[in-house]
């Protein structure tokens, strides 16, 4: 009983981050309607900063990580807020008005770019990321301990989620993303300046895929270059899971990839646990295209 | 003329015969220009299958890496059944054979693949795909018989350029036959506008299935002509990254013209081993070229067909003018 | 036909003669499209039945509905950007064609033959829509009014016994138009089919159709004559609003 609890905490804590950065995809999408297959290496860039930043910051709040670990974790938020928009200026804006595979062959490109741009200036080799979260042991029984690690990484999801509930439902810039999700025309023709929107869009969905790499680092605390490519897969995968374009669809097929892998890992065999998430995919593609919580779109004939 | 490729059947068997020729000579190839050379040639095989698939009938895939490991795994499986020497007549007798199943074997799993193509378009379809092309190579690792995440050790060399080029000019062959086929027409039909062709009696998820399978069965013939040349293969040397090499040659190459996908796999093979003394800069270049070919030329740097041809047309028509007068 | 909570087209039933043709018309909206993609099988209809020569054809995916003999046009021209115009024609041939799909990769036995056959029937079908010498151009590429007859030169090619039209004149001059009507004509008296056509240029459906239907809202208003219909009061009503 308990070592389900326990499974069960370690997958709502995987699970939380795979929401994180699920948003960032789901948000992107909704928006432009293409994945943003560099949203993966956002995430790893993401880790890397805060790899480099720690060393920085700590010195400065004389080693406290209450207070340097969420500032690390602000750092890495800005410096990736700043990669997503840079990606969207220079290789999807142009493409904006092209075939959509045209913009994901460029997005594959750009998580290319990132992946073995990162190798030569980050090295190819892992790298072990600095403890920031407090550690600490919550409970501690027989068979179950709970240590502070997916404590903080639940809460801080939760504050997140919260903040950007806030944030696109009660702020003209939300309500103008909704507009644009809904009809870049409609929106524009409203005064809405889309480039805008879409900047913003990538500032948010860049800045949760870099909290979620921080928390992701401080549970499993090895790095390299390549690191984003499956979890940002993932993720992906969570994104559709829930219903693309759907917040709240994003948050739950997170917690679901988070779940199943979790359990998968600890009473079947650790070796499958990649292929999983793309079991998941595969069936809900073919039973409800749509995703859980996701409306479908026909085609107009 | 959709395809770039003169259409002859004397080009096709003059092919096969300077393969076999050079087969001969072989051994007095440097051995390190021979492996080139033969990496070319799978190239060749995977990319211009891959553009039946991702080009003509516009169902974009990314698991192409997954057809071609079952090609090497099945058909590495079979020879270790069925040759007993690596010498002599029986195993290029039996060669065929095994190419064949690897074939088949990548063919039925291509059905399998193209079955979503159904009800999902686009970039779903490329991550499903994808998808796929993860799960057999998970599935791979797993299975102890053909040696789990060890590898598949002491494969017969059995490939040589007469094996992999004659599948060369088969390959181009049959899919420049294809897409310049009336039948074939219902690819581009399909992939530009399906609900018209589907207006015009184009039964699109059988073109589709006919696409996955056929690509899917060339791309296991070059894994397992890629298995029977390494001799030792493991699931890491068919993942992701692998799949987008081959789409990268497609779209450079032009999604619609397979003469340029046969050059762009050519260039594209050799020009990282052109850059191997900066081997750590190859995939930077790499990606950075998918990106800046995206943002000038989308249709890829040889173009489509159409510009090949209406050059090609106005060349004749320029001798023509010089022949009257 | 339902979409959700929306009836598009409500208890809609009418006949069209084997060599007839008829016009249907209705205002912006009232679902005359929606018929159009009922009976070629996009949309599936939430209650009654199609019936094409005595079968049904309810149910039947579109292409299905294609090889019975139904062809169509699309309101928003769909061709092609990659084909030519002689390409273009090409796709209507790709299921009647008659070789395999071994055949046609090694170019082999009845290919060549058969090849022949079907660019011959494509030439004649051009010169018939005065597409000949543009064959070669991409379909895409040409004048609105060429488009529109390559998308009726396309269906046809496909060997239809009933012809649907979804707005063949829209976006055309004067006398594009009536080369259109000329050509909807010769069509009908050479091919010997039937043609239902959506069209909201009157002087077109009131020239060339024998008799025409008038939908709104879903609901079929009137019946009858081009003479008929253009003194009918609830025809005027519709289209006008309600005289105050």
């Amino acid at each position: 009983m308990s070592e389900l609890l326990q499974q069960v905490i370690n997958g709502v804590s995987l699970g939380s981050i795979y929401a994180l950065i699920a948003l960032g995809y789901t948000m992107i999408y909704g928006i432009l309607r293409f994945i943003n297959f560099a949203h993966g290496d956002v995430f790893m860039v993401g880790a890397f900063v805060g790899y480099y930043f720690t060393p920085i910051i700590l010195p400065l709040v004389g080693g406290s990580l209450l207070l340097g670990g969420p500032m690390v974790m602000i750092a890495s938020m800005l410096v990736c807020s700043l990669l997503g928009v840079t990606i969207e200026k220079l290789a999807y804006r142009p493409l904006r008005s092209r075939p959509k595979l045209t913009i994901l062959i460029t997005a594959i490109g750009i998580s290319l770019f990132l992946e073995f741009g990162g190798q030569l200036v980050f090295g190819p080799d892992p790298k072990l990321y600095p403890t920031i979260i407090p550690s600490a042991t919550i409970v501690s029984t027989d068979t179950l301990v709970i240590t502070s690690n997916p404590i903080v990484v639940i809460g801080t999801t939760l504050l997140l989620l919260f903040m950007l509930r806030a944030v696109v439902y009660h702020t003209k810039m939300g309500t103008a993303m909704r507009a644009v999700s809904y009809n870049h025309r409609a929106a524009s023709l409203m005064g809405i300046n889309i480039d805008t929107v879409i900047s913003f869009t990538f500032v948010l969905g860049s800045s949760l895929a870099a909290a979620a790499a921080v928390l992701y680092s401080s549970v499993y605390p090895s790095i390299n270059p390549l690191m984003g490519i499956m979890v940002g897969l993932k993720a992906f995968v969570a994104a559709v899971i829930g219903g693309i374009g759907n917040l709240g669809g994003a948050a739950l097929g997170g917690l679901i990839i988070g779940i199943t892998e979790t359990f998968v890992t600890g009473y079947i065999s650790s070796t499958y646990r990649d292929a999983i998430a793309f079991g998941i995919l595969i069936i809900i593609l073919i039973v409800k295209p749509s995703g859980l919580l996701g409306t479908g779109e026909s085609e107009k004939v | 003329m959709m395809s770039g490729i003169p259409n002859s059947r004397w080009l096709f068997i003059a092919f096969v015969l300077i393969s076999l020729a050079v087969t001969f000579v072989e051994d007095s190839i440097n051995p390190y220009f021979f492996q080139v050379i033969i990496y070319v040639g799978i190239n060749i095989i995977l990319a211009s299958s891959l553009s039946l698939i991702n080009g003509f009938a516009g169902q974009f895939s990314l698991g192409h890496a997954g057809f071609m490991a079952i090609g090497a795994y099945t058909s590495a499986y079979v020879s270790s059944l069925i040759v007993t020497s690596t010498d002599g007549f029986a195993a290029t007798a039996l060669f065929p054979l095994i190419l064949l199943s690897g074939g088949v074997m990548a063919s039925l799993f291509g059905l399998l693949v193209g079955f979503p193509s159904f009800r999902v378009k686009g970039d779903y379809l490329a991550i499903t795909t994808l998808g796929f092309g993860e799960i057999i190579r998970v599935v791979i690792q797993n299975l102890d018989f053909l040696g789990g995440a060890r590898g598949f050790t002491s494969i017969p060399r059995i490939s040589n350029t007469f094996w992999v080029f004659s599948t060369v000019a088969l390959v181009v062959f049959v899919i420049s036959n294809i897409v310049r086929s009336t039948w074939g027409k219902g690819f581009l039909a399909i992939s530009e506008d399906e609900i018209s062709a589907e207006a015009m009696g184009i039964n699109s998820a059988r073109y589709k299935m006919t696409a996955f399978a056929t690509g899917a069965f060339f791309a296991g013939i070059a894994g397992a002509l890629y298995a029977h040349f390494v001799t030792y293969i493991n699931p890491s040397q068919f993942g992701f990254i692998r799949s987008i090499e081959i789409v990268v040659m497609v779209i450079v190459g032009g999604m619609h013209n397979i003469a340029g996908v046969v050059i762009a796999a050519v260039v594209l093979t050799i020009l990282p081993e052109a850059l191997r003394p900066i081997a750590e800069y190859r995939m930077v270049i790499y990606s950075l070229m998918l990106v800046v070919i995206m943002l000038t030329r989308p249709q890829g740097i040889f173009g489509t067909t159409r510009a090949f041809t209406d050059w090609r047309r106005k060349l004749l028509a320029s001798f023509g003018a010089k022949g009257k007068a | 036909m339902r979409f959700g909570g929306l009836t598009a087209v409500n208890d809609l039933s009418f006949d069209i003669p084997d060599d007839g043709l008829i016009g249907l018309i209705g205002p912006n909206g009232a679902g005359k499209t929606t018929v159009f993609n009922m009976i070629t099988g996009f949309y599936r209809p939430t209650a009654g039945d199609i019936l094409y020569q005595e079968q049904s054809v309810v149910g039947l995916k579109p292409f299905e509905v294609g090889r019975k003999g139904i062809a169509r046009t699309f309101q928003n021209i769909r061709l092609c950007p990659s084909l030519s115009v002689f390409e273009s024609a090409q796709v209507a041939f790709a299921r009647s064609i008659n070789y395999g799909f071994t055949q046609a990769s090694l170019h082999l036995g009845k290919c060549q033959s058969e090849e022949r056959r079907v660019r011959d029937a494509i030439l004649h079908i051009l010169e018939m829509f005065d597409l000949v010498d543009v064959r070669d151009e991409q379909s895409t590429s040409l004048p609105y009014g060429a488009q529109r007859r390559l998308e009726i030169a396309r269906a046809l090619a496909t060997g239809p016994q009933l012809l649907l039209l979804d707005e063949p004149a829209a976006g055309m001059n004067p006398s594009e138009k009536s080369d259109l009507m000329k050509l909807i004509t010769r069509i009908r008296e050479k091919f010997n089919i039937a043609i239902l056509m959506i069209e909201h240029d009157m002087p077109v459906v009131m020239g060339i159709c024998e008799s025409i239907y008038v939908l709104d809202y879903g609901v079929m208003i009137a019946y009858g004559t081009p003479d008929e219909i253009c003194c009918n009061p609830a025809v005027i009503e519709a289209y006008l609003g309600e005289q105050v």
